[in-house]
Order: C-alpha cells, then structure tokens, then sequence
C-alpha cells in the first residue's frame, strides 16, 4: 500500500489553496494584490485594470505609450507641448535618446515607484534639461549659474506646458496690474448654442406639459424643481432624460447627460472625479479617495449627479457646496473666509455686473472652444487640466481677473495657496525682469554684443 | 496637409522601390534594377519641400504680410492670431512626418539658426552645411550611422526667396547674424534615408 508523508499532504493542500487564492484575485476584482508599488496618486483610481495601461502584455513599451497617449494625448496637443515625442524621433537625436529617451512618457513618469514619486504625482528626473539645453547660458546670461534642477522651478518653465511662461507672453503681459480693470469670467452659453441649433430647444415648459408616464408620480418638490431650471426652460422634458427606447428609468446615468453636455461628460469621466466610470469601473467613492476627505461623504458614489443633484441641477450649489461637502483640507476649509467668496457674497447682494469666484470656476474653469467659427463656453470638467504645475491655472483662469505677474507669483506661494490666497505673495517672479531686459538689450541693438 | 500627402505619397511609392532591390548605397550609389537610389529619392523630396516652402513664402506670407500688409507672420501664430512663420510651418510638417512611418526624417538646420537646438549637431549635418555655403547651388550627400542605424544623408541648400525671410531673421532677438540677403544661403535641409 503507497503510504504517503502526510506533510506531502499539508503542502498540497496549502498549494492549492494559494493557488486558488491568486487565481480568484487575478480574475476577479482584487488585482491590486499583485501591484509591484502603489500607483500615483493620478491613476490608483484604475489600479485594477491593469490593461488600461499595460494591455495584454507587460514589457511591451509601445503599448504604455499608447496607453499613455490615448488619455493625455489631447490634453498635451491643446496646450501647445513643448517636447512632443516628433521632436526626438529624428536620427540627429540618438545620441540624446541613448541617454533619456524622451520618446517614451514612462522614461521619466514612472509607475508604480511611490519612494521616487514627487509631490506632484509623477516621478521625474532632476537635471533633465541638462542634456539639450547644457549650454543655455551662451545665449542666455541672465541664466549663469543657475542649477538645472531649478529649471522647472514654479513660474519659471514648464517641459509640456510653457502657455503662460514663453518669453513674449512675459513681455505682452510685463506690467500688468494685480487686479485687472475688467475681471469678469466668460459667461456660458450652452442655452444660447443649442437655441441655435434647434428651435425645439427654445420651448419653454411648465409643470402641465410634463410627460412622465401615469405609472410614475412626481412629487411637488421635483416638478418645482425641474421647471425652475434651465432643462424647462430649454424644452426638456421629463421624457428627454428618463426614457431609453420606450422604457422608463428612473436613475438617468452620464451616458443620458451626455447627449446635450458631451465635453462635460467627457471632461468628467478623463477627471479624478469620473475616471473609474470613464474606464469601465465601478463609480468611485468618495471614501475610496486617498484624499483626506469628510468621512460623513464616504458612501457617496461619483457621478454627474453628485454634484449635480437632481432635479435642480443647481449650478451655483455644485460649484461651492459640493466641493465643500467632500473637500476639508486647508485651502478648502479658508474658502469661505477668502476674498474671491466675499466678492461673491457681495456681488449676490448688489446684483452688480461684478463677479466671485467658486472652487469650480479655478479647478474647472470655464473654456471657450470655438468651433466652425461659433464659441461655446463651457465648464472643464477635468480638473487635472489645470491642477498640477499649476501654473497651468494662469491662463486659463487667473489671468481673467489678475495681472501675470501677480498670477504667477500667487501660485508659486504655498502659504498663499494654504490660506486661500488671503495676503501678497511673498516671492518675485524674476523671469519678467529678465526678459524685459532683453527688450532693452534690443531696443538699443546691444543684444548680440551681448551673446559674444 | 497637400505637402504631408505629396510627401508621404512620394516616400511611399520611393520606399517600396526601395524595399524591392535596394541592398545598400555610397555617395554615388548605383541604381538597383527596377528602383531608385537614395539620392534620387531624396533629390526628388526635396524638390516636393522645396516648392510647397516657396510657395508658402512667396504667395501666402510675403503677399499677405510684406506687400498686401493685412496679417502679421509671428512665432506665436496661435496666440497672436497670425499666420505661422514659413520656417514653423516647414517643421510642422516635419512633425508630422515624424509621427507617420514614412521610414524618412527631414530637418531644417543652419549655421546661424535662431533656436540653437537647429545647429549642426553630426559630423554630416557640419560638414554639410558648411559645404552648401562654400559651393553655392551645390547639394551634399554622404552616409552616417547614428543610433545604430546607417542613413543615406543629404544637405540641400535653404535660400533666402523672399525680403520676409531676411528681415525676419536679421531682426529677431536670438539671430546670431543680421546681415542676409535675398539669396543667401541661410541654413540647410537635411534629409535622412535608413539603408
């Protein structure tokens, strides 16, 4: 009779049940346990699709770059990038490639590294401009001296975005006051964009034309609260967002709000709001954030309408409240002591043309995209557009109210950005003596003495 | 987008000549039966460049800017709302071709060039250049291996065609020489060809 050591039996049995342990985590929804590191704080979110990134494959360098390039691929396009991977693919760079191959996002952004992950979210070399731009200070003597880890320094440039850093910029906007004569935001003009598209939109409905089926009762509280928003007032009705081919539903998801607001909806599900919607994922919620965020919203589930609660849609809720029902850091908790709430505050009160400023309308700024010759303002619903450097925010948000200069320099301000930009920045921006400098230099044709 | 069709169209009825006998080039490499040298094929995108950029020059940007005077030619075309230099908009297309798989690279480089990452850089692209100034109207072929790979290499002179050119580059804050005339050879195209 085959006798068998009964620790042969142990380590079978202990085999097979790891074995079963892994498989069930590979298949299911636990991948996470095979993580090689955490991943950043910009794509944790996914973590548990590793094909989002990786495909079918993991060596593969092609398929991360595609990966990479096909969420943030436009983003680099609209901002003008600076270092596009056309400007290394040519032979006369090969020797720089050898040494940083700048073809590939993952040579600097590396996952999955969280003891070289900066506080920006993203791994990076230190002295990356050293290889190309080695000898800046040839032409360049402002720069002497100056350290290339230094070179990305806030306010200073960017290696994507350089929109509101490029010389010219610096010089068309040297002098600027802080506040600007005019600060008005662009005013959205969906209503007006689908007005003209179609004049069914120019319907305006009241709580008799509503059209939910007899099977469903609407309360009180939501007919009034449908018929005091825009969606009445534009002709949309009950109809337009809760039937899916002739069947009722009740919970409307992004896909339904996508048909009139498709680059909020898009903005949205790119953001770290809607990402794990946007790939397929379960919604996140709000206590799965690594945020430090209020734990009485942890159950809450993120979708358009968490922000956007229905039937209001109330816009001027979802810019503040809803941010301030999540958020609890420093900057958010000095909100509403800053200035840019009491000038909204004041400007509710007097009804003026004057204008505040929301948490959304500096995080999801408003863009006007102009297509076919006709502009739509719209809100970005992706906050990462704007977040980090953030001198991306310049731009695109602080330069409607505030001078360049005084943009740049409030950015680059830690203290300033903890309490709500309440104070002066405490920091110059030398860029803009540096390059009105060279404005002199050329002015009196003394720039290539200079270069000598 | 006409020149990038010109261009791709042309790379990839040369390159499939190419492929079907092309074993190996020299500076004066003989014609494989059936297909082109690199030099013809180079010669003949070159001449594809070189028309869509006079043209560009001459009938969009010296008409509009130098004679007609109804737009502005800037570095920041976007920001400023005008059209882009004829030298950006050569490199444009360049990108553009980068990013394809025509399986050929082409740069605009000079001797004095504004931006000083489009200074020589090889021992071809110096030598080159350096001999389409000394030998005016003379183009410059040679073979160079960078990164691993060996490449059929040509300099072609880059003129100056139209008065936008010069007093663009001799006004410019970063020009290392503000003394070009119409003619002046101001820099080079250089077009690589993997063999």
């Amino acid at each position: 009779m085959l006798r068998i050591n009964k620790w042969w039996l142990v380590w079978l049995a202990f085999t097979l049940l790891l074995s079963a342990y892994y498989t069930n985590a590979l298949v299911g929804s636990e991948k996470n346990k095979f993580l090689p590191g955490k991943a950043t704080d910009g794509h944790y979110q996914i973590e548990d699709k590793c094909d989002t990134c990786h495909g079918d494959g993991f060596d593969d360098k092609e398929t991360l770059q595609k990966s990479c390039v096909r969420c943030h691929g436009d983003e680099l396009k609209k901002v003008n990038d600076s270092h596009p991977k056309s400007k290394f693919t040519n032979p006369r760079n090969a020797d720089r490639i050898a040494i940083l191959d700048a073809r590939y996002c993952v040579t600097c952004h590396v996952e999955h590294k969280t003891e070289k992950t900066l506080p920006m979210g993203v791994t990076m070399p230190e002295d990356y401009c050293y290889l190309c731009h080695q000898d800046v200070a040839k032409n360049r003597p402002s720069h002497k001296g100056m350290g290339f880890e230094t070179c990305d320094d806030a306010g200073c440039h960017n290696y994507h975005d350089n929109k509101a850093l490029y010389e010219e910029f610096l010089v068309k906007h040297n002098g600027e006051p802080e506040n600007l004569q005019t600060m008005m935001l662009p005013e959205k003009n969906l209503k007006t964009v689908f007005h003209q598209k179609n004049e069914k939109y120019k319907q305006v409905l009241t709580p008799k034309d509503m059209n939910n089926p007899e099977s469903v009762t609407v309360s009180p509280k939501i007919s009034y609260q449908w018929h005091s928003t825009a969606h009445a007032k534009s002709g949309v009705n009950c109809s337009s967002c809760h039937n899916e081919k002739e069947h009722w539903i009740f919970k409307p998801n992004q896909k339904v709000c996508a048909e009139c607001h498709e680059k909020e909806t898009d903005g949205f599900l790119a953001s770290r709001h809607g990402m794990r919607t946007g790939e397929g994922l379960p919604a996140m919620k709000v206590g799965e954030a690594r945020l430090s965020l209020r734990g009485t919203a942890a159950n809450k589930v993120l979708n358009c309408q968490s922000c956007h609660t229905d039937h209001s849609f109330n816009t001027e809720k979802a810019a503040v409240d809803a941010c301030l029902g999540c958020h609890e850091d420093d900057h958010s908790k000095a909100y509403k002591k800053s200035k840019h709430y009491r000038a909204m505050l004041e400007a509710k009160s007097t009804k003026t043309n004057k204008q505040g400023v929301t948490c959304a309308n500096c995080h999801m700024p408003r863009l006007t995209i102009r297509e076919n010759g006709v502009d739509r303002t719209l809100v970005d619903h992706n906050q990462n557009n704007t977040l980090r450097p953030n001198e991306k925010m310049a731009r695109t948000v602080c330069m409607k109210c505030h001078g360049l200069k005084f943009s740049l320099e409030s950015l680059a301000d830690t203290n300033l950005i903890n309490n709500n930009f309440e104070g002066s920045p405490s920091l110059e921006n030398k860029g803009f003596a540096m390059v009105m400098e060279r404005e002199e230099l050329k002015r009196k044709g003394l720039i290539k003495d200079d270069k000598k | 987008m006409k020149t990038r069709r010109n261009i791709i169209s042309l790379s990839a009825l040369s390159l499939a000549l190419i492929a079907g006998g092309i074993v190996g080039c020299s500076k004066e490499s003989a014609a494989p039966a059936g297909g082109i040298t690199p030099q013809k094929m180079s010669d003949a995108l070159h001449a594809v460049m070189v028309a869509d950029r006079t043209v560009y020059t001459k009938k969009v940007v010296n008409r509009l800017v130098k004679d007609e005077k109804v737009i502005k030619a800037t570095e920041q075309w976007k920001d400023d709302k005008s059209l882009p230099l004829p030298a950006q908009m050569f490199r444009f297309g360049s990108e553009l071709v980068a990013d394809s798989d025509a399986n050929f690279s082409y740069s605009l480089l000079s001797l004095w060039p504004i931006n000083k990452q489009n200074e020589p850089k090889t021992e071809a692209e110096k030598t080159g250049l350096q001999y389409i100034f000394d030998n005016p109207g003379k183009n410059y072929y040679t073979e160079e291996a960078l990164g691993g790979t060996n490449y059929f290499t040509a300099v072609y002179p880059d003129v100056a065609v139209a008065p936008v050119c010069v007093s663009c580059h001799n006004e410019h804050k970063d020009t290392p020489k503000d003394d070009f005339k119409i003619g002046d050879v101001m820099g080079g195209v250089v077009i690589r060809i993997p063999i």
